[in-house]
Protein backbone atom coordinates (compact mmCIF):
# COMPACT_ATOMS: atom_id res chain seq x y z
CA UNK A 1 0.00 0.00 0.00
CA UNK A 2 1.21 3.52 -0.97
CA UNK A 3 1.68 5.76 2.06
CA UNK A 4 -1.17 8.23 2.20
CA UNK A 5 -2.19 11.36 4.09
CA UNK A 6 -2.84 11.11 7.67
CA UNK A 7 -3.63 13.51 10.79
CA UNK A 8 -0.05 12.90 11.26
CA UNK A 9 0.73 14.78 9.00
CA UNK A 10 -1.88 17.38 9.44
CA UNK A 11 0.17 18.17 12.99
CA UNK A 12 2.35 19.42 10.85
CA UNK A 13 0.27 21.89 9.37
CA UNK A 14 -0.26 22.82 12.78
CA UNK A 15 2.98 23.71 13.54
CA UNK A 16 3.76 25.09 10.63
CA UNK A 17 0.83 27.78 10.78
CA UNK A 18 1.56 28.25 14.51
CA UNK A 19 5.24 29.01 13.83
CA UNK A 20 3.97 31.92 12.08
CA UNK A 21 3.38 34.40 14.45
CA UNK A 22 0.66 36.47 12.79
CA UNK A 23 -1.62 34.02 12.67
CA UNK A 24 -1.66 32.48 16.21
CA UNK A 25 -1.33 36.12 16.79
CA UNK A 26 -4.76 36.09 15.30
CA UNK A 27 -6.26 33.01 16.62
CA UNK A 28 -6.75 34.25 19.85
CA UNK A 29 -8.60 37.46 18.03
CA UNK A 30 -10.36 35.62 15.63
CA UNK A 31 -12.28 38.68 14.71
CA UNK A 32 -8.61 39.78 13.69
CA UNK A 33 -8.95 37.36 10.30
CA UNK A 34 -10.68 38.35 7.06
CA UNK A 35 -13.72 36.45 7.20
CA UNK A 36 -15.27 34.95 3.81
CA UNK A 37 -18.63 33.34 4.27
CA UNK A 38 -19.88 31.38 1.14
CA UNK A 39 -23.40 31.09 0.79
CA UNK A 40 -24.62 27.25 0.07
CA UNK A 41 -28.20 26.69 -0.42
CA UNK A 42 -29.42 24.62 -3.23
CA UNK A 43 -29.41 27.67 -5.78
CA UNK A 44 -26.05 28.71 -4.83
CA UNK A 45 -24.62 25.12 -5.08
CA UNK A 46 -26.42 24.79 -8.21
CA UNK A 47 -24.52 27.52 -9.70
CA UNK A 48 -21.01 27.07 -8.82
CA UNK A 49 -21.39 27.60 -5.09
CA UNK A 50 -18.66 24.37 -4.31
CA UNK A 51 -16.11 25.75 -7.04
CA UNK A 52 -16.35 29.34 -5.75
CA UNK A 53 -15.93 28.32 -2.62
CA UNK A 54 -12.68 25.62 -3.41
CA UNK A 55 -10.99 28.45 -5.49
CA UNK A 56 -11.07 30.96 -2.46
CA UNK A 57 -9.67 28.76 -0.32
CA UNK A 58 -7.02 27.56 -2.88
CA UNK A 59 -6.07 31.63 -3.63
CA UNK A 60 -6.22 32.40 -0.38
CA UNK A 61 -3.42 29.94 0.69
CA UNK A 62 -1.48 30.54 -2.09
CA UNK A 63 -1.37 34.02 -1.45
CA UNK A 64 -0.98 33.23 2.61
CA UNK A 65 -3.92 35.43 3.48
CA UNK A 66 -4.58 35.60 7.08
CA UNK A 67 -8.54 34.53 6.44
CA UNK A 68 -11.14 31.58 7.05
CA UNK A 69 -14.12 30.37 4.75
CA UNK A 70 -16.55 28.98 6.02
CA UNK A 71 -20.38 28.33 4.39
CA UNK A 72 -23.35 30.12 5.35
CA UNK A 73 -26.78 29.26 4.47
CA UNK A 74 -29.33 31.17 1.55
CA UNK A 75 -28.94 34.82 2.05
CA UNK A 76 -32.29 35.22 -0.08
CA UNK A 77 -30.31 36.11 -3.07
CA UNK A 78 -30.58 33.20 -5.33
CA UNK A 79 -30.92 35.06 -8.37
CA UNK A 80 -27.85 36.17 -7.50
CA UNK A 81 -25.83 33.06 -6.61
CA UNK A 82 -22.80 32.50 -6.16
CA UNK A 83 -22.99 35.17 -3.62
CA UNK A 84 -20.30 35.77 -0.81
CA UNK A 85 -19.63 37.60 2.35
CA UNK A 86 -16.62 39.27 3.43
CA UNK A 87 -16.01 40.84 6.77
CA UNK A 88 -12.30 42.81 7.09
CA UNK A 89 -11.15 43.53 10.32
CA UNK A 90 -13.28 46.16 11.94
CA UNK A 91 -15.56 47.32 8.98
CA UNK A 92 -18.94 46.42 7.99
CA UNK A 93 -19.59 43.07 6.19
CA UNK A 94 -19.95 43.20 2.94
CA UNK A 95 -22.19 41.00 -0.31
CA UNK A 96 -20.55 40.37 -3.58
CA UNK A 97 -23.24 38.80 -6.09
CA UNK A 98 -22.47 36.52 -9.25
CA UNK A 99 -19.11 35.68 -8.10
CA UNK A 100 -17.55 32.86 -10.30
CA UNK A 101 -13.95 32.05 -10.23
CA UNK A 102 -12.82 35.07 -12.39
CA UNK A 103 -14.66 37.49 -10.07
CA UNK A 104 -13.17 35.49 -6.98
CA UNK A 105 -10.31 36.38 -7.87
CA UNK A 106 -10.87 40.05 -8.30
CA UNK A 107 -12.03 40.30 -4.70
CA UNK A 108 -8.99 38.43 -3.65
CA UNK A 109 -6.79 40.59 -5.17
CA UNK A 110 -8.38 43.99 -4.80
CA UNK A 111 -10.75 43.80 -1.35
CA UNK A 112 -9.49 41.57 0.65
CA UNK A 113 -5.41 42.11 0.14
CA UNK A 114 -5.63 45.82 -0.01
CA UNK A 115 -9.30 46.87 0.49
CA UNK A 116 -10.21 48.61 -2.58
CA UNK A 117 -14.05 48.18 -3.96
CA UNK A 118 -14.76 46.10 -7.11
CA UNK A 119 -18.49 45.60 -8.55
CA UNK A 120 -21.01 43.56 -7.87
CA UNK A 121 -21.39 44.56 -4.22
CA UNK A 122 -25.56 43.63 -3.14
CA UNK A 123 -26.41 46.55 -1.45
CA UNK A 124 -28.34 45.23 1.64
CA UNK A 125 -29.79 45.50 5.06
CA UNK A 126 -27.54 43.48 7.38
CA UNK A 127 -30.09 42.62 9.92
CA UNK A 128 -31.85 40.33 7.11
CA UNK A 129 -28.87 38.20 6.14
CA UNK A 130 -29.46 36.45 9.46
CA UNK A 131 -32.72 35.26 8.84
CA UNK A 132 -33.04 31.81 6.59
CA UNK B 1 -27.30 19.10 -9.44
CA UNK B 2 -24.70 17.21 -11.33
CA UNK B 3 -22.81 15.04 -9.16
CA UNK B 4 -24.08 12.65 -6.06
CA UNK B 5 -21.50 15.20 -3.98
CA UNK B 6 -23.10 17.91 -5.26
CA UNK B 7 -26.27 15.96 -3.26
CA UNK B 8 -24.13 15.83 -0.14
CA UNK B 9 -23.41 18.96 0.04
CA UNK B 10 -26.86 20.18 -0.65
CA UNK B 11 -28.71 17.78 1.65
CA UNK B 12 -26.13 18.60 4.49
CA UNK B 13 -27.46 22.01 4.46
CA UNK B 14 -30.85 21.23 5.38
CA UNK B 15 -29.57 19.59 8.54
CA UNK B 16 -27.30 22.60 9.19
CA UNK B 17 -30.25 24.76 8.46
CA UNK B 18 -32.56 22.88 11.08
CA UNK B 19 -29.67 23.82 13.66
CA UNK B 20 -27.86 20.37 13.59
CA UNK B 21 -24.78 20.49 16.19
CA UNK B 22 -23.97 16.41 15.16
CA UNK B 23 -24.01 15.19 11.41
CA UNK B 24 -22.81 11.88 10.29
CA UNK B 25 -22.11 11.36 6.55
CA UNK B 26 -22.10 7.58 5.81
CA UNK B 27 -21.80 5.75 1.79
CA UNK B 28 -21.43 2.21 1.45
CA UNK B 29 -21.03 1.19 -2.16
CA UNK B 30 -21.90 -2.60 -2.74
CA UNK B 31 -23.26 -4.93 -5.79
CA UNK B 32 -23.80 -1.72 -7.84
CA UNK B 33 -25.55 0.21 -5.31
CA UNK B 34 -24.48 3.40 -3.86
CA UNK B 35 -25.90 3.66 -0.51
CA UNK B 36 -26.03 7.03 1.57
CA UNK B 37 -27.04 7.94 5.08
CA UNK B 38 -27.41 11.14 6.56
CA UNK B 39 -28.40 11.70 9.98
CA UNK B 40 -28.48 14.77 11.81
CA UNK B 41 -29.94 15.80 15.39
CA UNK B 42 -31.30 19.12 14.14
CA UNK B 43 -34.95 20.07 14.31
CA UNK B 44 -36.69 17.26 12.82
CA UNK B 45 -39.57 17.38 10.97
CA UNK B 46 -42.82 16.79 12.47
CA UNK B 47 -45.50 13.76 11.16
CA UNK B 48 -48.07 16.33 9.05
CA UNK B 49 -45.33 18.49 7.53
CA UNK B 50 -43.09 15.00 6.75
CA UNK B 51 -45.78 14.13 4.87
CA UNK B 52 -45.36 17.51 2.50
CA UNK B 53 -41.95 16.92 2.56
CA UNK B 54 -42.49 14.06 0.36
CA UNK B 55 -44.58 15.94 -1.84
CA UNK B 56 -42.52 18.02 -4.71
CA UNK B 57 -41.41 21.23 -3.79
CA UNK B 58 -42.63 21.58 -0.68
CA UNK B 59 -40.45 24.49 1.47
CA UNK B 60 -40.88 25.85 5.13
CA UNK B 61 -37.97 28.74 3.65
CA UNK B 62 -38.85 32.33 3.41
CA UNK B 63 -36.53 33.55 0.75
CA UNK B 64 -37.89 31.35 -1.57
CA UNK B 65 -41.29 29.35 -2.82
CA UNK B 66 -40.31 26.41 -3.35
CA UNK B 67 -37.57 23.46 -1.95
CA UNK B 68 -36.07 21.75 -4.30
CA UNK B 69 -32.84 19.61 -3.00
CA UNK B 70 -35.21 16.95 -1.57
CA UNK B 71 -37.42 16.58 -4.93
CA UNK B 72 -33.71 16.62 -7.04
CA UNK B 73 -32.38 14.50 -4.95
CA UNK B 74 -35.50 12.00 -4.93
CA UNK B 75 -35.82 12.20 -8.66
CA UNK B 76 -32.00 11.43 -9.34
CA UNK B 77 -32.27 8.18 -7.27
CA UNK B 78 -36.10 7.17 -8.79
CA UNK B 79 -34.42 7.37 -12.39
CA UNK B 80 -31.82 4.98 -11.80
CA UNK B 81 -34.17 2.12 -10.22
CA UNK B 82 -33.43 3.44 -6.44
CA UNK B 83 -35.29 5.31 -3.65
CA UNK B 84 -35.11 8.42 -1.08
CA UNK B 85 -36.13 7.71 2.14
CA UNK B 86 -36.87 10.17 4.90
CA UNK B 87 -37.56 9.60 8.69
CA UNK B 88 -37.64 12.48 11.02
CA UNK B 89 -38.60 13.04 14.59
CA UNK B 90 -39.61 16.54 15.65
CA UNK B 91 -36.77 18.15 18.20
CA UNK B 92 -34.98 14.40 17.91
CA UNK B 93 -33.48 14.36 14.22
CA UNK B 94 -34.03 13.35 10.63
CA UNK B 95 -32.30 10.31 8.89
CA UNK B 96 -32.12 10.69 4.49
CA UNK B 97 -31.57 7.39 2.98
CA UNK B 98 -30.77 7.86 -0.35
CA UNK B 99 -29.97 4.80 -3.15
CA UNK B 100 -28.61 5.07 -6.29
CA UNK B 101 -27.93 1.64 -8.35
CA UNK B 102 -25.16 2.36 -10.05
CA UNK B 103 -24.95 0.05 -12.75
CA UNK B 104 -27.77 2.35 -14.66
CA UNK B 105 -26.51 4.67 -17.11
CA UNK B 106 -28.74 7.41 -15.57
CA UNK B 107 -26.59 7.56 -12.66
CA UNK B 108 -25.00 10.27 -11.71
CA UNK B 109 -21.28 10.27 -10.93
CA UNK B 110 -20.37 10.44 -7.50
CA UNK B 111 -18.07 13.31 -8.22
CA UNK B 112 -15.56 15.15 -6.26
CA UNK B 113 -16.58 13.71 -2.81
CA UNK B 114 -13.09 14.45 -1.19
CA UNK B 115 -13.87 18.34 -1.95
CA UNK B 116 -17.37 18.27 -0.82
CA UNK B 117 -16.20 16.46 2.64
CA UNK B 118 -13.77 18.54 3.14
CA UNK B 119 -15.30 22.04 2.13
CA UNK B 120 -18.29 21.03 4.80
CA UNK B 121 -15.97 19.60 7.62
CA UNK B 122 -13.98 22.63 7.22
CA UNK B 123 -16.40 25.59 6.27
CA UNK B 124 -18.57 24.61 9.88
CA UNK B 125 -16.20 25.03 12.59
CA UNK B 126 -19.23 24.67 15.09
CA UNK B 127 -20.14 21.34 13.71
CA UNK B 128 -19.24 17.45 14.46
CA UNK B 129 -19.50 15.99 11.33
CA UNK B 130 -18.78 12.77 10.83
CA UNK B 131 -17.80 11.15 7.54
CA UNK B 132 -17.56 7.46 6.33
CA UNK B 133 -17.23 5.81 3.20
CA UNK B 134 -17.01 1.68 2.72
CA UNK B 135 -16.94 -1.01 0.09
CA UNK B 136 -15.42 -3.91 -0.87
CA UNK B 137 -11.96 -2.88 -0.80
CA UNK B 138 -12.01 -1.49 2.63
CA UNK B 139 -13.38 1.71 4.88
CA UNK B 140 -12.39 5.10 5.61
CA UNK B 141 -13.44 7.24 7.72
CA UNK B 142 -13.11 10.82 9.31
CA UNK B 143 -14.58 13.46 11.94
CA UNK B 144 -14.61 16.99 12.69
CA UNK B 145 -13.85 16.42 16.02
CA UNK B 146 -10.71 14.34 15.55
CA UNK B 147 -9.54 17.17 13.24
CA UNK B 148 -10.24 19.97 15.68
CA UNK B 149 -8.33 18.35 18.43
CA UNK B 150 -5.14 17.71 16.47
CA UNK B 151 -5.13 21.31 15.13
CA UNK B 152 -5.54 22.96 18.43
CA UNK B 153 -5.22 26.05 19.05
CA UNK B 154 -5.44 27.02 14.93
CA UNK B 155 -9.10 27.14 13.86
CA UNK B 156 -10.07 24.40 11.29
CA UNK B 157 -11.23 26.68 8.31
CA UNK B 158 -8.19 28.13 7.67
CA UNK B 159 -7.53 27.10 3.97
CA UNK B 160 -4.69 25.74 3.91
CA UNK B 161 -6.41 23.22 6.14
CA UNK B 162 -9.10 22.78 3.75
CA UNK B 163 -6.61 22.34 1.28
CA UNK B 164 -5.02 19.93 3.15
CA UNK B 165 -8.01 17.52 4.34
CA UNK B 166 -9.20 17.69 0.74
CA UNK B 167 -5.74 15.54 -0.25
CA UNK B 168 -6.16 13.62 2.89
CA UNK B 169 -9.53 12.08 2.17
CA UNK B 170 -9.29 12.13 -1.55
CA UNK B 171 -5.66 9.49 -1.29
CA UNK B 172 -7.53 7.46 1.52
CA UNK B 173 -10.38 7.01 -0.77
CA UNK B 174 -7.94 6.27 -3.92
CA UNK B 175 -6.64 3.73 -1.54
CA UNK B 176 -9.55 1.41 -0.84
CA UNK B 177 -9.98 1.95 -5.14
CA UNK B 178 -12.94 4.44 -4.66
CA UNK B 179 -14.25 5.59 -8.23
CA UNK B 180 -15.17 8.99 -8.58
CA UNK B 181 -17.11 8.59 -11.58
N1 LIG C 1 -32.57 17.58 7.99
C1 LIG C 1 -33.70 18.28 8.12
N2 LIG C 1 -34.12 18.70 9.34
C2 LIG C 1 -35.27 19.43 9.46
N3 LIG C 1 -36.06 19.78 8.44
C3 LIG C 1 -35.71 19.39 7.21
C4 LIG C 1 -34.51 18.62 6.97
N4 LIG C 1 -34.41 18.37 5.65
C5 LIG C 1 -35.49 18.96 5.08
N5 LIG C 1 -36.26 19.58 6.00
C6 LIG C 1 -37.53 20.32 5.75
O1 LIG C 1 -37.98 19.97 4.45
C7 LIG C 1 -38.11 21.12 3.62
C8 LIG C 1 -37.75 20.78 2.18
O2 LIG C 1 -36.34 20.53 2.03
P1 LIG C 1 -35.66 20.74 0.60
O3 LIG C 1 -34.20 20.50 0.73
O4 LIG C 1 -36.39 19.92 -0.38
O5 LIG C 1 -35.93 22.23 0.24
P2 LIG C 1 -35.37 23.54 0.97
O6 LIG C 1 -34.17 23.20 1.77
O7 LIG C 1 -36.51 24.18 1.69
O8 LIG C 1 -34.95 24.47 -0.24
P3 LIG C 1 -33.67 24.22 -1.18
O9 LIG C 1 -33.14 22.86 -0.88
O10 LIG C 1 -34.20 24.35 -2.56
O11 LIG C 1 -32.68 25.28 -0.84
C9 LIG C 1 -37.22 22.16 4.27
O12 LIG C 1 -37.65 23.48 3.99
C10 LIG C 1 -37.33 21.82 5.74
O13 LIG C 1 -38.48 22.37 6.32
MG1 LIG D 1 -32.58 22.02 0.94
Amino acid sequence: MTKVKSLEDLKKIRDELQAKVSLREKAEHYEQLIQVKVSMATCGIASGAKETMEYMINELDNKAVDAVVSQTGCMGYCYAEPTIEITRQGEEPVVFGYVDIEKAQEIIDKYIISGEMVDGIIPVNYKTLKDD
Amino acid sequence: MRTISEHIMDIVQNSIRAHAKNILIEINAKNQTLNIRIEDDGNGIDEQMLQSVKDPFFTTRTTRKVGLGLPLLKQNTVQTGGYLNVKSKKNVGTVINAVFNTDSIDCLPLGDIYTSIALLITGNPRLNIDFKYSNGSGNFKVSSEEIKKTLNPISINTPKVSVFLKELIKENLENINVDFC
